[in-house]
């Protein structure tokens, strides 16, 4: 779709690098969705999502065990190598049990760019960062106590970066990261024709370059090609309409996504942190900056938390608003091994989505390699030609 | 019909008179619970690191699925020796279903047992259906997707205690007030929480009587532990996970209280004696992580060789801070706040413990299904040799499910380690 | 009359059935090492002359199976699966269930009850449920293949052969044999645990009767008799289970057309 969310897809690192140089300015790597990317960007900072290689491991295997997360793994393995070498700061947020050991292991393993500054057995400037994210992200006293988690984060980074961060800065983050959200939910209503205007391979593409690259720039350049788009009306390939649902889907499992379109399928939405997890609900511009931004974050809908309500449902209203209006016709679950949410919720979801959709499921069990992916064509030929007669 | 091979798997040998009576107690608590829901009061399903003087205080009787799971993995339906144990039965039906074999070995289990229909047929005449489920995020997500699930099935309340994870060195223990503000106001959520499903209020008085156990009873186990760095080795693994039920799952009663005490004498006694739970101890071992529950005979695999395992991370206790004198919520807050479970504190406490009990190997269950057992595992294992010269073995298992456990591997692996230890001990002495 | 025909490109054979819209003309199941385009071009040609027809006989080729791809003369491709339910279904119009037992993979199919395939599962990588395993216990027991069923039927127990995983299985085997347990036995112990995969897999989605059985391991007596004990149900097999498949992709290339919507969630 635009030649520019290409280079930053297959050549990630060299995109930020240049980024880096160009700008003279910091580069953080973040784990998951729900990290608070806003305020890194409003310290002038560009926020890139840490992700893996799909490569045999080299070093992390010494580290962390075969049976545990693939996808995590990998990312370690990456830092390890040093692929992440630019990198001024991580944060960890406590998303699941695995990212949130990436606290002591990317702190313990991965080689930082400056040495700690210690006082008192604090460290002045630290290079991980910890996010104390909560569980049960919509309590009676949730918001005040995540507020102040954040409100401790931004005094760090102003602390290791000598550099206030002030409400100002904060709102034009917020603007800019809204302005992209209304670009990528755009993109999104844009699939909802059939056939879509956009492939799920290009959506996604366009969504990975989002989390790669300045929200700024991502914001305008998605408008433009979504501007020409309309302009010339072009269409996609017609397939029989996917809603995708998995773990973290980087460049090494959005392979899957292009299986799926060979095999006469198309994604048209989906439940991915890269996808519509990322952008879906904007930023509110009413609330004093911090507030909005830690409601953001709270809204995500990360499969591992859990709600007050009696019942959880897991996530089941996220799941309705972004299957609404897209005419779905399947669900394929591709979910990493280890991924015990994921896991846990499947039968119920599957269910779920028969019972009040009407919408068959497959489930493919992901284990973040090329062959792996390519090991499902079969059954993914026979879900798209079952459903499509 | 039993499909699958035969394992050589047993009850493991305890050397102390109150860890064979721990049965008793657990049946006992089981039937109290029957007959507590039979006056018609409430049952609550709950896990570890929920506390537990919050069901207490509330009058609510407390079941632990997870500890259930354990049960099956010890029992065979009708004690029919061909039969397979009732936590595999369990674990298929939940597979069938969808569940995913990778799937912790606990959740599993439960979630077979309650998609069975009948509560009842199960071992101890199974668990009373709860009025009301709590879970906590501490340790695992695990057990927030699995109660959610269990919730649904059965559809029953459920309340999660979100308590913060946090990741602290030794001068930033005490937590901050924003954290004890917050978990404060999840205890205050679960409190009319209770009161909304059950019409039971909450009684201050009652919730600091409760505590008063739980800290008399804290203390107890912090001076047996204490206890058990001796030389000889006076109580083991095999009585540690053994008498593990009560402090676990019945803490904030007096009756939790009264058995430690008699343990901490029997275990007293014996150091004062000078007394080992085997004649001749030449090395000690650490188990680290859970045990595998219907293999419990392994602790005693190296007695014979001179080999006790004489501690054992999991379930122990650790200080509390001085009570304060504040609400009891705010203190119960604090105090949870205390425990950390970040691979940060795990690391420098396994470090420190094992000077302490005077460790010279280390037997790490690989548990295949859980995820905070088997992710620090290797990092334990570098951080052992590294810092401390301590060699360790790893036994990949499930903690409920021995489907997954081959006895000749175990074997072969345990052999070769004991070797190695042997072997470390005698060049040591030659250098000496 | 207009023909069809249907290939089969399995990992140890190719079938290959013509058809003329109402009933079988003809089948062939070979066993071929070949490369698979060249030996399905062959076997297709051989049962055409043999059914007097030529290749301009025959409107459409559909094909299917583990090697489908390589299969360069059709005119179309339909999964497994589908032809697994579409063949059966024609065979046993009452089927709602099918279980495909292959050389290298198993699957289950369900069928609404106006004959829609609704939902499958597969066996995961592992052999252990498959025809495959059955073929190399009979290489270990030195027994010829055909002669398994039988075998096992004739045993008074089974001996302990079980494991996740066909490698361990296979150190099973041959330390039962070692250790001088029966033969017929060991054949039972075999059958017994490909039994257990494929019962799970029956479990898995949930099996409504009819249970149609189709694939070469459905002409074993003795894998038939324990599955049924395992699982409760009572197998429909087909006269030619093999050839199941094939036809199933005949009748896909008589009647595929371009896909039509099915109503999607709003």
């Amino acid at each position: 779709m635009n030649e520019i969310f290409a280079q930053y897809c297959n050549n990630r690192h060299d995109m930020a690098r240049k980024w880096k140089q160009e700008t003279g300015k910091k580069v953080y790597g973040y784990f998951c969705c729900m990290s608070p990317e806003e305020i890194l960007f409003a310290a002038d900072i560009l926020p890139v999502r840490i992700t893996g290689t799909g490569e045999p491991l080299q070093k992390a295997d010494l580290h962390v065990p075969p049976n545990s997360c693939p996808f995590a793994r990998s990312c370690l393995d990456a830092g390890m190598q040093g692929h992440y070498d630019y990198l001024d700061g991580v944060v960890v947020p406590n998303s699941c049990d695995i990212i949130f050991s990436m606290e002591y292991l990317w702190k313990t393993l991965v080689k930082r760019p400056n040495p700690p500054s210690m006082v008192g057995g604090i460290d002045l400037k630290p290079y991980v960062h910890y996010i104390n994210y909560p569980e049960k992200i919509n309590s009676r006293g949730v918001l005040p106590f995540y507020k102040e988690v954040l409100s401790i984060f931004k005094q760090e980074l102003e602390r290791g970066n000598n550099r206030l961060i002030t409400d100002e800065d904060m709102s034009r983050a917020i603007t800019a990261y809204n302005d992209d959200k209304f670009q990528l939910k755009r993109l999104y209503e844009m699939r909802k024709t059939d056939p879509p205007a956009v492939s799920g391979f290009e959506a996604w593409q366009a969504v990975y370059a989002s989390i790669l690259m300045p929200k700024d720039q991502h914001a305008a350049l998605l408008k433009e090609s979504l501007d020409e788009i309309e302009k010339t009306g072009r269409k996609a390939e017609e397939g029989v309409r996917i809603y995708l649902s998995g773990s973290a889907m980087d460049r090494v499992n959005a392979d899957i996504i292009k299986v799926i379109e060979e095999c006469g399928g198309q994604v048209v939405t989906d439940d991915l942190c890269v996808g519509t997890r990322s952008f879906w609900y904007p930023i509110s511009t009413e609330l004093p900056p911090l507030e909005a931004i830690a409601r953001r974050s709270l809204g995500t809908a990360c499969p591992r938390s859990t709600v007050k309500e009696r019942i959880p449902e897991n996530r089941w209203a996220h799941i309705v608003n972004t299957i609404k209006g897209y005419d779905v016709e399947g669900a394929i679950f591709y979910v990493l091994k280890c991924c015990d949410a994921r896991l846990g919720e499947y039968p119920h979801l599957r269910d779920k989505i028969k019972e009040e959709m009407g919408l068959p499921s497959l489930f493919l069990e992901g284990d973040y390699t090329a062959e792996g992916v390519e090991q499902m064509r079969g059954r993914v030929e026979a879900f798209i030609e079952m459903i499509g007669g | 019909m039993s499909q699958e091979k035969e394992v050589k798997t047993k009850g493991s040998k305890k050397s102390l008179q109150t860890a064979r009576n721990t049965f008793k107690f657990i049946v006992e608590d089981y039937l109290q619970g029957h007959a507590h829901k039979q006056e018609g009061k409430p049952v609550v399903w709950s896990c570890a690191l929920a506390e537990k003087e919050l069901f207490y205080a509330m009058g609510l009787h407390p079941y632990y699925p997870e500890n259930y799971a354990a049960v099956c993995a010890t029992q065979r339906k009708n004690r029919d020796p061909s039969a397979e144990k009732e936590a595999v039965r369990f674990a298929k039906i939940a597979e069938q279903a969808g569940y995913s074999a990778d799937l912790c070995g606990y959740q599993r289990v439960a979630t077979g047992y309650i998609m069975n229909d009948d509560l009842t047929d199960a071992p101890l005449g199974g668990m009373p259906a709860p009025d009301l489920m709590v879970t906590t995020s501490s340790v695992c997500d695990v057990r927030l997707k699995w109660f959610e699930d269990m919730a649904q099935r059965l559809n029953v309340p459920l309340f999660t205690l979100d308590r913060p994870e946090r990741v602290f060195n030794d001068i930033r223990r005490h937590p901050m007030p924003h954290e004890v503000k917050y978990y404060k106001s999840i205890l205050e959520d679960y409190m009319s929480f209770v009161t909304d499903v059950t019409g039971i209020r909450y009684d201050e008085d009652r919730l600091r009587e409760c505590m008063e156990w739980s800290y008399k009873t804290n203390e107890v186990r912090l001076e047996i532990l204490d206890l058990r760095k001796a030389v000889p080795s006076p109580m083991g693994c095999a009585d540690g996970f053994a008498t593990m039920y009560p402090g676990m799952y019945c803490s904030g009663t007096e009756k939790a209280y009264n058995y430690y005490k008699e343990l901490r004498d029997e275990v007293k006694a014996k150091v004062l004696a000078g007394e080992g739970i085997i004649q001749n101890e030449k090395f000690r071992l650490m188990w680290y992580g859970i045990p595998l529950w219907f293999n419990m005979g392994i602790f005693n695999y190296f007695e014979d060789i001179g080999g006790v395992f004489a501690y054992e991370p999991a379930y122990n206790p650790s200080p509390w801070p001085q009570s304060t004198g504040d609400d009891p919520l705010t203190e119960l807050a604090i105090r949870s706040l205390y425990t950390g479970t970040s691979m940060s504190s795990g690391m420098s406490s396994i470090l420190e413990q094992c000077r302490e009990y005077h460790i010279n190997g280390a037997v790490l269950a690989f548990l295949l299904t859980c995820r905070p057992v088997y992710l620090p595992a290797l990092e334990t294992k570098r951080i052992l040799e590294k810092e401390l010269g301590i060699p360790s073995v790893m036994i990949e298992c499930d903690l409920v499910d021995e489907r997954s456990y081959s006895e000749a591997q175990v074997k072969t692996r345990m052999d070769a380690f004991a070797e190695q230890i042997l072997g470390q001990l005698e060049a040591k002495k030659e250098v000496a | 009359m207009p023909f069809y025909a249907g290939i089969d490109v399995g990992a140890q054979s190719i079938k290959v059935v013509v058809f003329d819209g109402e009933k079988i003309l003809g089948a062939r199941i070979v066993v071929t090492e070949d490369e698979a385009n060249r030996a399905a071009q062959r076997i297709y040609e051989d049962l055409l002359g043999e059914l007097k027809l030529s290749g301009s006989d025959v409107e459409k080729i559909y094909v299917t199976g583990w090697g489908a791809d390589d299969v360069l003369f059709a005119d179309g491709k339909s999964s497994e699966q589908v032809c697994a339910a579409k063949g059966a279904r024609f065979l046993i119009p009452t089927a709602r269930t099918i279980l495909d037992m292959g050389a290298e993979g198993s699957r289950v199919m369900k069928l609404s009850a106006d004959g829609i395939l609704e939902e499958f599962v597969n066996n995961s990588k592992c052999a252990s449920g498959t025809g495959s395993f059955i073929e190399l216990g009979a290489v270990y027991l030195q027994v010829p293949i055909e002669q398994m069923g039988p075998l096992s039927l004739s045993a008074d127990g089974s001996a302990d052969v079980s494991s996740t995983c066909a490698v361990f299985a296979e150190s099973v085997i041959i330390s039962n044999i070692h250790k001088g347990e029966p033969l017929e036995r060991i054949a039972a112990g075999i059958h017994k645990s490909a039994a257990t995969r494929v019962s799970e897999l029956l479990g898995r989605i949930g099996k409504v009767d009819d249970v149609v059985f189709v694939g070469g391991p459905a002409k074993n007596r003795g894998l038939v008799r324990i599955l049924e004990e395992m699982s409760g149900v009572s197998f429909k097999i087909p006269d030619n289970p093999q050839i199941v498949v094939a036809l199933g992709a005949a009748l896909q290339a008589s009647t595929k057309q371009k896909r039509k919507r099915r109503k999607g969630a709003t």
